[in-house]
């Protein structure tokens, strides 16, 4: 059994309403995705902007809810339950940001934040929360002389880690990880992705790993999703995608990334 | 040797400094930056956040001063002194002379006229030419950057265009006046790969047409590999390696170069290489070279003592390390 089943997940937007309010005009945002996520494993889901990625990993964790198909997480469909009872699932499923500034508090110490998830969802007192969040932060590699900092006065590189250190505070199973790199720097952009594989390693996480960037997602993830306009076009493992991908989206997509290795150079190694 | 013996440059900028007033009094964020650009030439600016590649354009073209910023040292275009020119100047040659587009098109651009008064406008500001004479001018722009109907298209608003589409029309305004420069600042970087790759394309198709130079400021090494002639690598406000984009990549002569090369993804589970550390910040820079504390080459008291100067290393490239001649980089084919 998957730790993650996706049947036939679907959102779609009313973007206009008659006079009456009636629906005149339909946004199809995701549009019958079905997928599976082992544990322990990335996978990916990429495509260009507007492709409905991002619409996919907030329905999977009912951050927008999902109006079809279902969500089987640990072999029961967490889309039915209500709220409350979504709840215990919910802390096993959580999410890292592009943005991690904007999904920490500013008015709150980084060891402070890092805890708190303890408190919503536990009532865990402060020496706790405080010693929980001590032991992730060191985990991701946070310096103890940060610990009281507020996230204005860190680096984006070190603001991700802190919000993946949240991420793991209620010890989950599954990260859902919206484009967690797009805005570091190319050298804090490997330190991160390193820092996601070994806490994956140590942890046993699965991540379902949202991504415009195709080389990033060759390197780092083990299946893939190419979504184009709400849907999933191609799925496979990482070799099929890159080696043989089937859909024209997919080829055209691969074609498309600027290459590293510049051109007179591919030629001279070749021959 | 270096490309400061070459004459004829159409840009050539030496020893360029900027700063910034701050509570602790000026701090300095792009030190000493010299390199040139030929005409017709394609010179990549490379570097991550805070390494003044984008302050030392903006000094170029003359916008540091009106945030309040102090430029010393010397930016030449086709032999004018532009570090110091009067803003009436400074007006006349941008737009003309020199252009500038970057990564946010759409905050660029006047959300209340439409596109075509807007280049039109820019077309009028330098060009003694009637106002029909400059619309058509903004017609055939619309149209040389790739925007199907542009006579249509020119009427409408800057919100009626996808973020491609108004890369486009940044640079149809940027290249209305047939500049001999375009500074182009991350143009690609908020795009999706398949868009990013048809404003290459096209930048690259009106550099040939045209023999417009381009200065191409960007992070993305990619990027760089598809489009340079000559790169130009900046690390904590300083140049630290200079070189044509092949023998850049090819075998790189500062360790920071082959950081940037090392941290590229390179196909399926493999584990990516990261430099450890950060940026040190402009106003607590260290004594000797600025990437020591980060560089695995690093030899105590040599490195972390004295300040490096960018000195030739030969063939023709310059880098800022105390070591390039002792060790052996790699670059992008080695494996």
């Amino acid at each position: 059994m998957s730790l993650l089943e996706v049947r036939g997940l679907g959102k779609t937007y009313v973007t206009k309403r008659s006079f009456l309010g009636r629906p005149v005009d339909r946004l199809v945002a995701v549009d019958d995705v079905t997928f599976s996520v082992e544990a322990g494993e990335t996978f990916a889901v990429v495509g260009e902007s507007g492709a409905g990625k991002s619409t996919t990993g907030r329905l999977i964790l009912r951050l927008i809810e999902p109006d079809a198909g279902s969500i089987v997480f640990d072999g029961i469909d967490v889309r039915a339950l209500s709220r409350r009872d979504f709840r215990p699932y919910r802390r096993r499923m959580q999410m890292v940001f592009q943005d991690a500034y904007g999904s920490l508090d500013p008015r709150v110490t980084v060891h402070e934040s890092v805890g708190e998830p303890l408190f919503i969802h536990f009532r865990t007192g402060r020496d706790e929360r405080l010693a929980k969040a001590a032991e992730l932060l060191e985990r991701v590699g946070l310096g103890r002389h940060l610990f009281d900092r507020y996230p204005g006065e860190l680096s984006g590189g070190q603001l991700q880690r802190i919000a993946i250190a949240r991420a793991l505070t209620l010890n989950p199973a599954l990260i859902v990880c919206d484009e967690p790199v797009a805005a570091l720097d190319v050298s804090i952009r490997a330190q991160v992705l390193n820092l996601m594989k070994d806490l994956q390693e140590q942890l046993g996480l699965a991540y379902v790993f949202i991504s415009h960037d195709l080389s990033l997602v060759e390197a780092f993830a083990d299946r893939i999703a190419v979504m184009s306009q709400g849907r999933v076009v191609e799925q496979g493992t990482v070799d099929e995608i890159f080696t043989d991908p089937k859909h024209a989206y997919t080829k055209q997509l691969l074609a498309a990334i600027p290459s590293p290795v510049p051109q007179a150079l591919r030629e001279s190694s070749l021959g | 040797m270096t490309t400061t013996a070459r004459t004829g440059s159409l840009l050539d900028v030496r020893g360029l400094s900027v700063s910034f007033p701050s509570p602790e009094g000026h701090v300095t964020v792009a030190s000493d930056v010299t390199f040139d650009v030929g005409a017709g030439e394609v010179v990549g600016l490379v570097g991550e956040s805070g390494s003044g590649k984008t302050v030392s354009s903006l000094a170029i073209s003359g916008l540091v001063a009106t945030q309040g910023g102090r430029v010393e040292g010397s930016a030449r275009l086709d032999g004018t002194e532009l570090i110091g020119l009067p803003e009436k100047e400074l007006w006349r040659l941008r737009g003309a002379q020199v252009s500038m587009v970057f990564q946010q098109a759409i905050r660029s651009l006047n959300p209340g006229l439409t596109v075509g008064e807007q280049i039109a406008e820019t077309v009028r500001r330098h060009r003694d030419v009637s106002r029909k004479a400059a619309w058509a001018r903004a017609v055939e722009m619309l149209d040389r950057v790739g925007i199907p109907n542009p006579s249509v298209r020119a009427r409408e608003y800057p919100h009626q265009f996808s973020g491609g589409m108004c890369q486009r029309v940044m640079i149809a305004m940027a290249l209305c006046c047939d500049p001999r420069l375009l500074i182009a600042d991350e143009p690609t970087t908020a795009l999706d790969v398949t868009v990013q790759r048809r404003i290459l394309d096209l930048l690259l198709e009106l550099r040939a047409e045209q023999d417009i130079a381009i200065l191409f400021i960007t992070h993305d090494l990619g990027v760089i590999a598809e489009t340079c002639d000559r790169v130009v690598v900046m690390y904590a406000g300083e140049v630290v390696e200079r070189g044509t984009m092949l023998d850049l990549f090819r075998r790189p002569r500062h360790p920071y170069t082959q950081g940037l090369l090392d941290a590229i993804p390179r196909g399926r589970g493999r584990r990516l290489v990261s430099i450890p550390g950060t940026v040190p910040p402009p106003a607590a820079l260290p004594a000797g070279c600025r990437f020591a504390a980060r560089c695995r080459y690093a030899e105590a008291g040599r490195c972390d003592t004295v300040h490096p100067v960018l000195r030739p290393v030969g063939d023709g490239r310059v880098a800022r390390c105390v070591r390039a001649d002792e060790i052996e980089l790699a670059g992008v084919v080695t494996a």
